[in-house]
């Protein structure tokens, strides 16, 4: 494929010290959050970071326990708490995790959510009668804030004591309970070694075509994530998307931006990877991207997205996209979709095996399930090599195709033993790897 | 009437690399002697030795752990391989001389350069050397005046540390209990562990699953009754 570059990804450690995705597995402590409680909870700074993003605030430092007595417009209030408390675990064995922070400073609010592995920051305007700082449950004034009416302002006031924080908005008066703000850990980035601008519409499209791959299986945590690197391929450099569960692979390329020259490869978490997809809508937005051997960091407008990276190597994913099936298919996407869908009707949940007898211009899908019957559908299709007879999981055929931008596709198909490779007839910057089925 | 058989995931063959340094040599008795020798190198009792051990007991790891350190050039000792002159100008490794085959007179000119250009030579080989089909009587004289180590069938101790670096490698990490499970049951030899990890590892792929007792009582199942596994290798 007149290739270079490994696939591969050096195992990063953290440099401030704290505990990558990846080495969590070495002591079996995925779940547990609170075992590595030491090495993550900071003191969060009085100040600004000196490398906070430019989104945020500016004003003067706020100290810890200051009454704090903003009003802001709910509808802004509700789109920022929106993004930022889905990073907020619902369930928590840190009580300070289950909170938003709310730090009024200069002409807005910035507030931050973490569960330690990433962290959300977003600055949104507000009028300030007393700047100031604490935390609240996430959950809870997300949801009180979706259910006042729209277009109402909103009053966030804690006590002196900073034991309470009111929520008023007409004839509405809540209160509730406060944690300080000082307890609030912070992802201490580290340093970045490399920057780049990137569209939201190319980061999208990366994410787009590859998220559906990625494993959930926790054991194989280094595919737990999508793998971001750069390869030079046809003669250009490229930014490169790759995701896979080890039945499938999908993998998307965008033009290299500007400063992502000779970036580690580095295997982005599928919880940072599914809260990015919600933040990249307006095709407008430039994102900027900062990245580490175990961080990244995305800005996006006012929102400021950290996360750690997964400290795992990436399998050379090169050598299983096959370079020599000779078989060529070509489809019509959409009534190939709709054939799979309906002859997968009848499989059981367990067994999802779609089994594609491909002859001279025609497919037959056929599905047999023990239990309840059997289905078969004709189809046309553009194929003159020799029969084939090969069975695939019909939920990964599906997802392929939702992904194929183009009406035609092309499977190339070596035999039933082996991986296929599919594209867009129309060719784009994205391919998939089928391994299939023994039916 | 035995029902159909399911049908099977296939996983993609991802490979890996096994992890072949100093720091991650497992070291236990049947391998004390092999590692003292390459550890000991350059002070070797004669300037030839030979590392005979069974498939997967180390020897491969061992080479390339001299190789590194003594800057050893690989060699094929046949006629026009330039084995000769390597072995004149320094230190050189012949792996898997009874897989591989060698030239007779290309063998014993290497040794002899060896000794004369006060050199080493490593040879690694799953049979003793009188096994070795050698008929150049020479040959069979410096043969015999070489200094073979012999790498042990694995204990347990060794088998389970050896899983668990087969696991490590694949970036899997298991349950000190799953393997003593494993080495309670399997045939006590590397090359039996290397046959279940991989297995394991690729049933587990294909189906999805963390790497269970049940799976690895599976597994072993098969391959008592020398089933080929599901997902062919």
């Amino acid at each position: 494929m007149g290739e270079t570059g490994t696939g591969r990804k050096g195992a990063g450690t953290a440099g401030d010290g704290s505990i990558p995705y990846g080495n969590r597995h070495a002591s079996c402590n995925w779940t547990d959050k609170s075992a590595n409680l030491p090495v993550h909870i900071l003191p969060a700074p009085a100040g600004k970071q000196e490398d906070a993003a430019s989104a945020r605030p500016a004003g003067r430092a706020v100290e810890s326990g200051t009454p704090m007595r903003i009003t802001i417009e709910r509808s802004n209030l509700l789109k920022s708490l929106n993004h930022v408390h889905r990073v907020v675990e619902r369930r928590n064995t840190i009580p300070i995790l289950s909170n938003v922070l709310l730090r009024s400073e200069g002409a807005g609010l910035e507030m931050k959510a973490t569960d330690l592995d990433l962290e959300i920051t977003e600055a949104t305007p507000a009028q300030i009668e007393q700047a100031g700082a604490t935390t609240v449950p996430a959950h809870l004034l997300y949801d009180i804030v979706r259910k006042l009416p729209d277009g109402s302002e909103v009053l966030l006031a804690n006590t002196p004591d900073g034991g309470s924080m009111t929520v008023a908005s007409g004839r509405s008066k809540f209160s509730l309970q406060c944690l300080p703000q000082s307890d609030f850990p912070d992802l201490t980035a580290g340093s970045f070694s490399h920057t780049f601008r990137l569209k939201a519409t190319d980061l999208k499209m990366l994410i787009d075509r590859t998220q559906f791959a990625i494993s959930t299986e926790e054991t194989r945590y280094y595919l737990n994530g999508i793998f971001m690197h750069t390869i030079e391929s046809a003669g250009k450099l490229k930014l490169r998307a790759v995701a896979t569960d080890g039945h499938r692979l999908a993998r998307a390329d965008v033009e290299a931006p500007s400063g992502s020259e000779g970036m580690p490869g580095i295997i982005i978490p599928r919880k940072t990877v599914g809260e990015l997809q919600k933040l990249v809508d307006n095709p407008e937005l430039i994102v900027t991207i900062e990245v580490s051997d175990a961080k990244i960091r995305f800005t996006l407008g006012s929102v400021v997205l950290t996360s750690k990276l997964i400290d795992g190597t990436f399998p050379d994913y090169q050598r299983v996209i096959p370079t020599n099936n000779d078989k060529e298919l070509k489809i019509d996407c959409q009534s190939f979709a709709q054939a799979v869908d309906r002859v997968s009707t009848i499989s059981s949940e367990r067994g999802r095996a779609v089994k594609l007898a491909i002859g001279d211009g025609q497919m037959t899908l056929t599905v047999n399930n023990p239990d309840s019957g059997s289905a078969t559908e004709e189809l046309p299709v553009g194929y003159d090599s020799d029969p084939l007879e090969i069975g695939f999981n019909a939920k990964y055929l599906l997802d392929i195709t939702s992904q194929l931008s183009g009406e035609e596709a092309v499977f190339m198909l070596a035999d039933p033993g082996s991986p296929t490779l599919v594209r867009d007839l129309a060719g784009d910057d994205a391919l998939y790897v089928l391994m299939p089925m023994r039916v | 009437m035995k029902s159909p058989k399911p049908a099977e995931q296939l996983p993609l063959e991802f490979q890996h690399v096994s992890s072949s340094g100093r720091d991650d040599l497992l070291i236990s008795d049947p391998l004390s002697a092999a590692v003292s020798v390459v550890d000991a190198w350059p002070n070797w009792p004669s300037p030839v030795v030979i590392l005979a051990g069974p498939i997967g007991s180390g020897k491969t790891h061992l080479a390339s752990i001299w190789r590194e350190r003594s800057g050893a050039a690989e060699i094929r000792p046949l006629e026009g391989e330039g084995a000769e002159e390597m072995a004149a100008a320094g230190p050189v490794l012949f792996e898997d001389a009874d897989r591989c085959g060698f030239d007779d007179r290309s063998l014993f000119h290497v040794i002899n350069n060896v000794r004369q250009n006060g050199n080493t030579l490593l040879m690694t080989s799953r049979l003793w050397p009188m096994s070795w089909p050698v008929e150049l009587p020479d040959l069979r004289s410096r043969l015999k005046a070489a200094t073979v180590v012999e790498i042990g069938e694995p204990d347990d101790e060794l088998l389970s540390q050896v899983i668990v670096k087969l696991f490590a490698d694949r970036q899997l990490f298991v349950d000190d209990r799953l393997v003593a499970y494993m080495v309670a049951r399997m045939e006590r030899s590397l090359d039996a562990a290397q046959k279940v990890v991989d297995r394991l590892d690729r049933l587990a792929l294909a189906r999805g699953s963390r790497i269970t007792r049940a799976l690895a009582q599976e597994v072993l199942g098969q391959m008592a009754e020398g089933d080929s596994p599901d997902l062919g290798d």
